[in-house]
């Protein structure tokens, strides 16, 4: 009984732990004022996206483009848990984000 | 901007640091590109691979609800393989623009039957992230952005190979590429890095790890 609700605690410390994402932006891209944020790390990339046209101001059709490290670009379906746990440096996740268009 | 032979010595690079797909599954540098040359005029070199993509399924036929009809409804086995779902051939290749000097991508996309997808298809398919392309809207040879000078999928003849082909169009690559290879650290701004950011700008619409 004491195994099952510990092993119901950590499922539910998974749900709230947070992790830290730099932002950093490329080009001409708007700098904002505060560049760190703690996010849910369960969340797909997809909130850290719409979380940053919310910052931005970007509405849904603005051209706006994210990158890892600079490396490669996200799926947004992927979660924010294990892109921390794979490409994280210094305990953070680097956001690297762009508003040029790059197509057309 | 990139030469000719920079773009060859790009390219020959990044098959080299990026053979095979990591072992771990991480999906930052697509891989599996062969380098291929004309086989009698120089400089006509390329990046090619094929993938194997899931089609959409057809919309299947309901089996009807077990109460209308008093039989054990039919469970769904996944084991069964659906003929209804096809694989789609994706011939992927990276070629220099020599208007743009940069790198473009080509692709052609075919059913089982041989037969090449129409643009509606090509839009919809796995080879394209989901909601990054507009609807060609009745177009049937190119989807192009609105307020945009140049269509941003079209058709056209490989550079090499002649065959025709679907490709995205290059003018905003150089831009693009330029603004975060600028923000690359010192010490790395070489051909191959360059590559790399040509594939991560390119990775934004195109899944590069669809079919592997």
């Amino acid at each position: 009984m004491h195994e099952a609700h510990e092993a119901l605690e950590t499922y539910k410390k998974k749900d709230v732990n947070k992790v830290v994402v730099r932002f950093k932006a490329v080009g001409n891209a708007p700098i904002m004022k505060q560049n760190f944020y703690k996010i849910t790390a369960s969340n797909r990339f997809q909130a850290v996206i719409q979380f940053l046209r919310k910052e931005l101001g970007w509405k849904q059709g603005d051209p706006l483009f994210t990158y890892i490290n600079l490396a490669f670009s996200p799926a947004p379906d992927d979660t924010v848990a294990n892109l921390f746990k794979s490409f994280s440096t210094d305990g953070h996740l680097i956001v690297n984000y762009s508003t040029t268009a790059a197509w057309g | 901007m990139l030469t000719r032979s920079d773009f060859d010595q790009a390219c020959k690079a990044y098959v080299d640091a990026h053979r095979n797909a990591r072992a771990s599954g991480v999906k930052d540098y697509p891989a599996g590109w062969i380098w291929t040359e004309h086989p009698y005029v120089l400089n006509l070199g390329y990046l090619s691979r094929t993938r194997h993509l899931s089609g959409t399924p057809h919309p299947r036929t309901d089996v009807g609800e077990a109460d209308d009809f008093n039989h054990p409804s039919v469970e769904e086995d996944d084991a069964v393989w659906h003929s209804t779902e096809e694989s789609l051939t994706c011939n992927q290749y990276v070629v220099y623009s020599a208007t743009f000097g940069v790198p473009a991508f080509y692709f052609t996309l075919h059913d089982r039957s041989g037969s090449p997808l129409a643009l509606e298809q090509v839009v919809q398919s796995a080879l394209f992230r989901p909601n990054t392309l507009p609807s060609p809207d009745g177009n049937t040879f190119a989807v192009t952005l609105p307020h945009s000078a140049f269509s941003l999928l079209s058709q056209g003849d490989h550079p090499t190979l002649g065959t025709p082909s679907w490709y995205l169009h290059p003018c905003n690559t150089a831009e693009v590429v330029g603004e975060i290879m600028a923000e690359v650290e010192e010490g790395r701004t070489n051909l191959l890095r360059c590559m790399e950011a040509w594939f991560m700008v390119l990775g934004n619409i195109v899944d590069l790890f669809a079919g592997e």
